[in-house]
């Protein structure tokens, strides 16, 4: 995502305001505005995310974006910004530290997002009071490093985002290998957690953290001895040859889709993964290759 | 006119050059120069700037109603001296009024500017390269700064972008940056060397003329880059 623009004299267009009364009109073609410039000086439109209002209440935009509008409402999303969370989001976010009863968790948000030693469940599903037992082996269920799938479940009152694990989707992440790419990509779905047909398993984080691993297995509710002490494992399992490749194509593919800043749901990614076949896993990222395997997929997901 | 490095006229620019995102690991990072190795015969200066944050801040930085913007400075060679600090001063305070760190508490944004290439102007070049990074990061801004040196020579010549050659024959340097609002609000003002109220005040006309077309290159180069991405953005959903 390389922009190179030489011009010794740019055109002499002053940062005009020519879509002042852009607003008025529905639809039409999409209004791109930089910081600091009028986006609407009519009274009736409320600012939404992206804005701040002047003296005289002039809308005015705070990033470099498009103007979106839902009734009265207008903001502007900037693609590639950190992520701000909403309470019921599926999040995977890197523990950064350990603190008295939480840890603190890197969610590509703003401020580290807080774990609550009371917000995860037990291994084997045991419902009980965490005690200052529980207090002192923190370390035994999160370390320093280790990688967790979580929801947004509320927010502190300096505005930090505090996470829940409890219930069996949620668990600490192995077995695999994470990709990053802009929140803005990953959209908000039904289910974020998916079983490729190839045999991957993915979180799509909506902080736009994605883990790409080999399927759990063993039922993560079973009170088998074995199951208990899997769920806080830091020992992966044997993952061979062809799983391996598969889980590093995955990868590529959505770190393709990113470079064309496309959007990521699993069906773009299981299109873009048959795509893909054609090529060994290590030239997926040549320039061509991403583009021909992008468009087919995205040629294959309009044709539905 | 016959200028030191080729040009021909007192107010010519020497060609911007501007990349974004060209470092993966920050939040937002750009590149912007004056010069380019288009036209080698012209000298160039160079900067890389990186924007990370808004982030976890160090509680002893913390600021309970307020984003803390640090900003680094590292030279292109060696280790950052007085000057640097110096440099550092003034970006700060230039950028920090533009950034909206009230919708940003608690948090830290950390400006790293590291000087590649200098000749002549490294200070407007590294304001412009800043705006551009803060752009690519996506953080709340008031507006948009771009900045301009004008130098003003033995011959009472005021000459715009000066090169390194030509600040060592000027009598004053000025720096000055704008916003981009209908008002040109003027952040920096940053003068060395003996002159008049009138020169001064010549000088920042002409630079306040000149940042225009810094703004516009600014414009072009993201509006390009954000139509593409959220055309690709639109066509996938």
């Amino acid at each position: 995502m390389d922009v190179q623009i030489l011009s010794p004299e740019a055109p002499s267009k002053t940062n005009s305001h020519k879509n002042q009364n852009a607003m008025d009109v529905d639809g039409g073609d999409v209004q791109l505005v930089m910081p600091g410039e009028t986006i609407t000086s009519d009274l009736q439109f409320m600012r939404g995310h992206g804005t701040y209002l002047d003296s005289e209440s002039t809308v005015i935009s705070s990033v470099a974006g498009v103007v979106e509008r839902v009734n009265k409402l207008i903001s502007v999303r900037a693609l590639k910004a950190r992520y701000t969370g909403e309470i019921g989001d599926i999040v995977v976010g890197r523990i950064t530290e350990v603190a008295p009863k939480r840890w603190k968790v890197n969610v590509n948000g703003r401020q580290d997002a807080i774990l609550m030693l009371s917000a995860i469940s037990l291994p084997g599903g045991i419902q009980r009071r965490k005690n200052e037992e529980d207090e002192l082996q923190m370390r035994k269920f999160f370390a320093e490093g280790d990688m967790v799938a979580a929801e947004v479940q509320a927010f502190f009152v300096d505005g930090a985002i505090g996470l829940h694990t409890r219930g069996h989707q949620f668990s600490k992440l192995r077995n695999g290998s994470l990709v990053v790419v802009p929140s803005a990509l990953v959209q908000r779905c039904k289910s974020h957690f998916h079983l490729l047909p190839c045999g991957v398993h993915l979180v799509l984080g909506l902080n736009g953290y994605i883990w790409v691993s080999k399927p759990v297995i063993g039922n993560p509710e079973s009170t088998d001895e074995a199951d208990i002490e899997r769920t806080y494992s830091n020992k992966n399992d044997i993952i061979d040859d062809a799983e391996r490749e598969s889980i590093a194509r995955v990868c590529n593919c959505l770190r393709a889709l990113a470079r064309k800043f496309m959007h990521i749901n699993d069906t773009i990614i299981i299109y873009t993964y048959e795509a893909s076949l054609k090529y060994p896993v290590k030239d997926l990222l040549k320039k061509d290759v991403v583009d021909s395997i992008t468009s087919e997929a995205s040629q294959k997901l309009t044709m539905e | 006119m016959k200028r030191s490095d080729g040009r021909t006229e007192a107010t010519q620019l020497r060609a911007f050059a501007a990349s974004q995102s060209l470092l993966n690991r920050a939040d937002g990072s750009a590149k912007f120069s004056f010069g380019t190795h288009l036209n080698s015969y012209l000298g160039e200066s160079t900067v890389v700037a990186s924007v990370v944050g808004p982030a976890e801040v160090k509680i002893r930085d913390e600021k309970m109603d307020e984003a803390t913007v640090e900003l680094i400075v590292r030279p292109a060679v060696g280790f950052p001296t007085t000057k640097e600090k110096v440099l550092e001063r003034a970006l700060r305070q230039t950028m920090e009024p533009t950034i909206l760190s009230g919708m940003m508490p608690r948090t830290l944004i950390q400006i790293v500017v590291q000087i590649e290439q200098v000749d002549g102007n490294i200070l407007s070049t590294a304001v412009n390269a800043i705006s551009l990074a803060m752009l690519d990061a996506g953080l709340p801004m008031s507006s948009l700064v771009a900045s301009i040196t004008a130098a003003i020579d033995q011959q009472d010549n005021i000459l715009l972008d000066p090169s390194s050659q030509e600040l060592e024959n000027a009598t004053s340097v000025h720096t000055f940056a704008f916003d981009n609002t209908s008002s040109y609000n003027l952040l920096l003002s940053h003068s060395a060397g003996a002159f008049s109220e009138d020169q001064y005040f010549s000088c920042l006309e002409a630079c306040k003329h000149a940042s225009e077309r810094v703004h516009a290159f600014i414009r072009t180069a993201v509006e390009k880059k954000i139509q593409k991405e959220y055309q690709q953005l639109q066509s996938s959903s």
